[in-house]
Formats: C-alpha cells, structure tokens, sequence
C-alpha cells in the first residue's frame, strides 16, 4: 500500500527527522543551546552555525534540536495522556450507557465549548511554573475528542451481533470490553492520535510563543519564532528555522494521519 | 393487447459487460422480450443479472463498461444511443422498479411531488392533469385513502407502501419496459403476494413488458412467462419458465431446483418427552424513545403471553413476517432480552444460571456481523468454552479445531479472520462456535435467509447433521415457509407479537386453522419435487373449518375480546388463539 501512496512515505520520513532531531537534543547538541556569547551575536548561517546564531549570540541549530526534544515530548506526553485515558473513558461510557455516559456527555460538551487553545491558555495559568502545565492543560483540552470518537464507535459496535453472541455465551461485560469492544476501536484510536500528535505540537508552539510554555532560556520552536520577531530584518534565519521546522512537523504528521487512516479503512472493507 | 407480436420490445444481442482493465461480468448475452411478456431474469449473488439490468436503464458503475453487444428497444441501441436520448427514455419509456423503495423515494417531498414530477417531466399536461393521474394510478395500486399518501412523506408508510408508490410512479407514465429488479425481495410474504398480484394485473392492462429480476424460483414459476437462467455472466438455459423450473434441464438447473427446500416424507421423528425449555406466559415489553420533548416514552409489548415447550432433540419453528415478535422470543430464551413477566423454565435454563457452560447457543442470521473481526476463527469458536473450567486453553482450541472441520473448514481455516471468508463459511463459523459447547438448544434467528439457494441447502444439511449429532433442540426462528417445511418437527406462527396457532408440522401445513396462518401459506408458493426430474409448483389453498365450539378465531389487533383470547386446543397438540364467545361485547 506503501507504494501507492508515496505522500505516506513523506510523512514517515518527515516524522522520523523530528523525533531523531528531538532524541539528538535530549542527549547532544553542537553547542550549548543556552550558552550566551555576545562575540557572536546575530550571525548568518555558516559552516561553524549552520542556522547561525541569536540576539545572545546562542546556536540556532543547537536551539532547534533541543526546542525539538521538548516539544516532541510535550505533545508526546500530551497525545499518550489523551490516548490511554480518552480511549478507556469513551469505550466505557459508551459501553455501560445510561447515566454514567450522559454525565460524560455533558462534561465533555462543557469542555468542547471552549477552543482548545483558550482552555489551555487558562489552565497554564493557574498551573503556572510547574514543568508539566503544558502537558496537562493540553490533554484536558483534546481530552474530549478522544472521548467522541471512541464513544460513537463504541456505540456502534454495541449493535453489532458479535456483542450479542458475547451476552449469549454468558461472558461478563468487562471481558466483552476488552476482548471484544477494545481490539475493534484500536483503528479509529490510532487515527484519531496521530492527528492529535499533529494538535498538539502546534498548540504547544503557540503557547511557546504566548510565552506560556516553559520558561527561557529553554528552548522552544514557538518561543525561538516568538524572539525573532524583532531581528526579523537583520537575521531572517532566526524565523525561517523555527517557522519551517513547525511547518514541517505538521505536515509530515498530517501526510502520516492520512495515510493511516486511509489504510485502515482498506483493512477494515477487506 | 396479447404478446404476441413479432417484432421484441427489448433485444439483447451479444452483450459483454467487462470492469476497466478486468474481468467480463457478462459474457455475450442474448435475449428478447415480446410485448406484453413478462419475462424472468435469474442466478445467484454475482450471476451478473442486476449488472444487466443496470445496463438497459444505462446506469452502470463507472468501473463497469459495456465492451461489446447491443440493446435494441424501441428502435434505438442503448448501448449506443446519446446521454439525452436515454434521459428521455428513462422513466418515460422505461421504468424501474428496485429492492429498496425508499432509496429510490425522496424523504424530504411528497408522495404525490414525485409522482407528479416524472409525469410532468415527460409530458406536455398540466398539474391538475398530473395530478388527477397519479391520484388515479395510486387507486389502481388499491391504496385505500389516496388523496391522504399523495400529500404524505414516505417515511410515514411502510416497506410495502412504499414499492406501490414506487409502482404507480413509476406506471403513471405507461412505459413500454419496466424493469423490476428484486421488486419484493425486502418484503414480508403476505404483501409481496399482494404487490406482485397488482403489478401483473397492472402492466397487462396496460400492456407493459417487464424484465422481472430475483433469486425466488417459486415466485418467478407464478408470474413470468418466459425465465432466462444467468451463472457466471452468462446464459445457462432459456424458455418458457415452468419448462425450465418444473422440468429442468440442464445439470445446472437440476442443482439448483434441487437445492431448493425439500418437503419431507410424512411422519415426524418422534422427540423424547423430555422438556428442555418451557415457557409460560411470556412478556416481553420494550420502552419506545419519547417522540417529542417533555413527552413520556411509550412501551411496545413485542411478545405477548406466549406459552411453549421445546423437548430434547426436536426443532421447533418460529414463523411470522417482520415485526411478529419472533426475533425478541429467540432472543429472550438466548438471554439477550429479560422477560418483563412470565416463566422460562428448564434444565438449560437452571444450568446456565451457574457459571458452567452455556446451554443455550445462538446462529444469527447476519453471520458478518456476528463474528468478531479481529479474531482469528478458532478463537472464534474456542470461546464457549472459557468457562468451562476442566479444560486447558490448548484442549479448547483444539476442540475449536475439531468442530470447524466437522463444519467443512478444514484445519487451513484455523488462523484465518472472519473478512476472508464468503458467507457460507462465516455461517459455517457461526453453527461451529454454536455448537463446540455441546448445547442443549440452538437459537437459530434466520440463519438461512441472507444466503443463495444452493449455499442455503448445504447449510440446512449441515443444520440436519449437528442435530443428528449432538441431539440437538432449535429454536429455528425464519420467514420463509419452504425452509420450515423441511426442517420443523413443530411450528408456532406468530402475528403481532402473539402466538396464534401452533402445532405439528403436518397440522399446520395441511390443517391450518387461524386465519393469519392460512392468508400466510396461501402467500408463499413453493416448489415441491414430484417424480424424478419434473417438479409441481404448489399454490396452497386452504379450507376454513369453524373455530371450535363456543370460542371464535381471535386476531391480534382487532379491538374485540384480546383480554380473554386464549390458545385451545383443536387436535393432538395443534393449539390455536381463540376468544370466547361468550366473552364479546
């Protein structure tokens, strides 16, 4: 299927440059990404700096990596959190119906009213400091679509005979949970978290760039565009190496989402 | 007029019907139909015969092209004739009817909007005219209050309702050609026969030729005249119809009519007196959806006060058209529903209620749905037997094992996933995991009716077998009459969730008393094997013989006398629902 869908192949290639990006900068960077050298400030991009180098005279391309490897784990961390506890929310309260799932409905519909990003920016707030707020601000944002989609499916299963054959067999409800409900939403689960991978990257370089994302000298993607602003004539590099590696991620994810997605459905009319 | 002249109406000549870049769906097919005749089209699922009527009407898929032959009608080869051309054929010169009325219906306009739109589409009349046309064809498709559906939406109507709307519309502009593709395939048995009765009335009168396609031998036997026989895309055999299904000819058709359900010798298999499962008294009552906000939500009784026993060894057939409350019994005794009042009773029932292995099983009709698709077939049919703790995970799969090879899938099928097989051998899969517990009763909720004639009679056999085998007791819940015929040793036959005459097979077939079951049998035609190779299409009638003495025939719905309506006895355990005389107001 791979052959015939060569923009998947992108997306994996493009994905699989940022999270080695972002494992490089967790162990090791060319320079130190928060050493200040105001001999050095404002340099073009050459063979020494590949991106050149800050208003503090700062490595971009060291910035880069190490900006990588916080975000990639903030939105890491955020789609995991989303993930595992979206998925067994939704699957529950569409399972057992009845009040339990109309109370989750509703709080879920409660959540789904604000933009995500002003929730988070709310929540970061009240979090302030703790190295984790983004984490947690966002994946109580997102946490609802996790929970709708798993739900419908859920729901849509419930109808299906083999849930009926399950009853029929005297299995309890939490056996016919996770043997049968749970390996038949893994699809739709795995779809829906490769786009929230995509979200929440994005909306953590909006959040850098708010400057509500860990605190300088930090780096970070959304935070590195957010100080360039103001060199933007003089050192044009400090913008577009931030700008296309946020760009880049998302499509590459984008590109990746899509390509699962599609070839999930292929399995699942097989 | 009388089809008898000479020049055909519709001539298909050589026609190839080929996907892009792949295989031939029909291969070089030719037929004609004279005017006025009806003729039929049949084969089974992927025989190709919906692809050619698709063809006529020029409504292929785009992956499908026609790559040689022609289609002459009325002078112009459809094969070949401009995209205008065919608009203004389609529906004025040939109409369609297909399966499913209410894909063809629009929910959000009127009956009588459509109706009127193809009319005043093709022909220069004015709306008045229009409409007292349409008013008038609704009539003649006996639509009691027509002025009533013609400014109602479809929804409103039921399945039946629908085809003869879609009937009159479709006649309203008197079409030369009408294509009927499985017109009441969807439909209960009852008012198929009344849909199909009117439409032949209806196209005779008006000396329209009709293409009837459908898979139902005995139907095609009583309304068309000539039948052309498809397999693979192409023509097996081709004649005068009750030539080719009462005297078939080719290796072919002998299969296939043989397929057919069998009416068994006379005398049944005596069960054994022990009781399984005996139901006393049983309601089942659903609460419906409020249909507005602030309403309160109303409750549909769907089973009301059936009583019934099912001995070791005996299948039991539940009958009844859609809606009768078949289904919700089956799946009341399987566990999938709780009784709201009444007893079930029964050593399968003081079994299951401890955590041992289930006594009661369940086929279901759809065998796609049924099975998880994640799962590869032995686990499938492992599962049974978790709870029975005596065995090792290794001793269930091989025994999962064991009974899909005694099922016909031998041990190559073990580690495959359900969307890799075709529907007999997920039904197979079905009766497999059905079975591997060695149940007591198997509630079998129309396992047949989804499958082709021949695939229905290796699973029927195969039905036959696991009973001989196991001693089983079914529960054996179908629409279709032919299909009980053979395998019933007793039959109940519901009607508005109430159980009106039960009884042996043989009482109920020859000796029906209750007026739902005799309008029933007389609805449903069946092929029966007379000598060797010839075969006797057999068109019911049934005798009225009084209620007995002191009681009156009671019929669930009628206003009158459902409090006291009782089943009475009238002949060695043949039951029927009865009400007092007595008792009347």
């Amino acid at each position: 299927m791979l052959k015939t869908r060569p923009s998947g192949i992108v997306g994996m290639v493009v994905l699989a440059l940022v999270v080695s990006a972002a494992i490089a900068g967790a162990i090791a960077t060319p320079f130190d990404p928060t050493l200040v050298d105001f001999s050095s400030r404002l340099l073009p991009p050459s063979l020494r700096h590949w991106l050149g180098t800050d208003e503090w005279g700062r490595d971009v391309f060291s910035r880069l990596l190490s900006g990588a490897a916080i975000t990639v784990s903030v939105a890491g961390m955020t789609t995991l959190l989303v993930t595992v506890f979206g998925a067994l929310l939704g699957a529950f309260s569409g399972f057992v119906g009845g009040w339990f799932d109309r109370v989750v409905v509703a709080l879920m519909d409660a959540f789904l009213a604000f933009p995500a990003l002003v929730l988070a920016i709310a929540m970061t707030t009240v979090l302030a400091g703790s190295p984790v707020a983004p984490v947690i601000a966002l994946a109580v944002a997102y946490m609802p679509y996790m929970v709708r989609v798993v739900r419908a499916n859920v729901m849509t299963m419930r109808q299906r005979d083999f849930i009926a054959a399950s009853k029929v067999m005297r299995n309890s409800a939490a056996f016919t949970l996770v043997r049968h409900i749970m390996p038949n939403t893994v699809a739709p689960v795995l779809v829906m978290a490769t786009s929230l991978f995509g979200w929440a990257l994005l909306a953590e370089s909006a959040l850098s760039f708010l400057g509500l994302g860990l605190a300088p000298p930090a780096a970070s993607w959304g935070g590195m565009l957010a100080d360039s602003r103001n060199y933007f004539a003089d050192a044009p590099w400090l913008a577009i190496a931030p700008g296309v590696a946020i760009s880049g991620a998302l499509l590459g994810i984008n590109l990746f989402g899509d390509f699962c997605r599609d070839y999930f459905d292929r399995k699942m009319k097989d | 007029m009388s089809p008898s002249s000479s020049t055909p109406v519709l001539a298909v000549e050589g026609l190839t019907i080929a996907a892009k870049g792949g295989s031939a769906i029909v291969q070089n097919l030719g037929f004609s139909l004279k005017s006025g005749e009806i003729g039929a089209l049949v084969g089974e699922s992927g025989s190709g015969k919906t692809t050619v009527g698709r063809a006529i009407l020029r409504l292929l898929s785009p992956a499908l092209s026609v790559t040689a032959g022609s289609i002459r009608f009325e002078g112009h080869d459809l094969v070949q004739a401009d995209a205008g051309i065919m608009r203004n054929l389609r529906g004025r010169r040939i109409g369609a009817v297909f399966q499913e009325p209410m894909v063809s219906l629009n929910p959000s306009l009127t009956v009588g909007r459509q109706m009127m739109e193809a009319l005043l589409l093709h022909e220069a009349i004015s709306r008045r005219e229009a409409r007292a046309r349409c008013l008038d064809m609704l009539e003649r498709v006996r639509i009691s209050d027509p002025l009533r559906c013609f400014n109602d939406y479809p929804g409103k109507f039921s399945g039946g309702m629908r085809q003869r709307f879609m009937l009159a519309s479709v006649l309203s502009t008197r079409p030369s050609l009408l294509i009927a593709d499985e017109p009441t395939t969807a439909l209960d048995a009852i008012i198929r026969k009344e849909i199909m009765d009117q439409m032949v009335e209806l196209v005779r009168e008006l000396g329209t030729t009709v293409l009837l396609i459908s898979h139902d031998l005995a139907m095609l036997s009583q309304y068309s005249d000539t039948t052309t026989v498809l397999k693979g895309g192409q023509i097996v055999e081709h004649g005068d119809t009750r030539d080719i299904l009462l005297r078939p000819r080719t290796a072919y058709m002998r299969e296939f009519v043989a397929a057919l359900p069998k009416r068994p010798a006379s005398g049944f298999t005596e069960a054994a007196e022990e009781e399984l499962v005996s139901v006393a008294n049983l309601d089942v009552t659903f609460r419906t959806k409020p249909t507005a906000p602030f309403a309160k939500g109303g409750t549909v009784r769907a089973v009301q006060d059936v009583s019934f026993d099912v001995r070791r060894g005996e299948v039991v057939a539940v009958v009844g058209e859609s809606g009768s409350g078949k289904t919700t019994l089956g799946r009341t005794l399987a566990g999938l529903n709780s009784a709201t009042s009444g007893t079930l009773d029964g050593p399968c029932f003081i079994d299951s209620q401890t955590k041992a292995v289930p006594r009661i099983q369940m086929v279901f009709q759809d065998s796609h749905s049924s099975l998880d698709p994640q799962m590869t077939l032995e686990s499938i049919v492992a599962e049974p037997l978790r709870q029975d703790r005596s065995l090792t995970n290794a001793e269930r799969l091989a025994r999962a094992r064991g009974a899909l090879e005694e099922v016909g899938l031998p041990a190559s099928f073990c580690k495959r996933y359900v969307h890799e097989l075709s529907g007999g051998q997920r039904q197979r899969v079905g009766i497999a995991r059905a079975v591997v517990s060695h149940p007591a009763l198997v509630v079998a909720d129309e396992p047949v009716s989804a499958l082709d004639v021949s695939v229905q009679r290796q699973v029927l056999d195969l039905l036959a077998q696991m009973r001989s085998t196991y001693g089983l007791s079914y529960l054996f819940i179908s629409h279709d009459l032919s299909v009980v015929e053979e395998i019933a040793d007793r039959v109940l036959v519901m009607y508005r969730g109430r159980l009106v005459e039960a009884g042996p097979r043989e009482s109920i077939f020859e000796r029906p008393r209750h007026p739902y079951t005799r309008r029933l049998l007389e609805a449903t035609p069946r092929i029966f094997h007379a000598s060797d190779d010839t075969y006797e299409l057999a068109i019911p009638s049934t005798e009225f013989s009084d209620a007995p003495d002191g009681f009156i025939y009671y019929e669930p719905g009628s206003a009158n006398g459902g409090g006291l309506a009782q089943m009475v006895q009238i002949d060695q355990g043949h039951q029927v629902l009865c009400t007092p005389v007595a008792g009347l107001n």
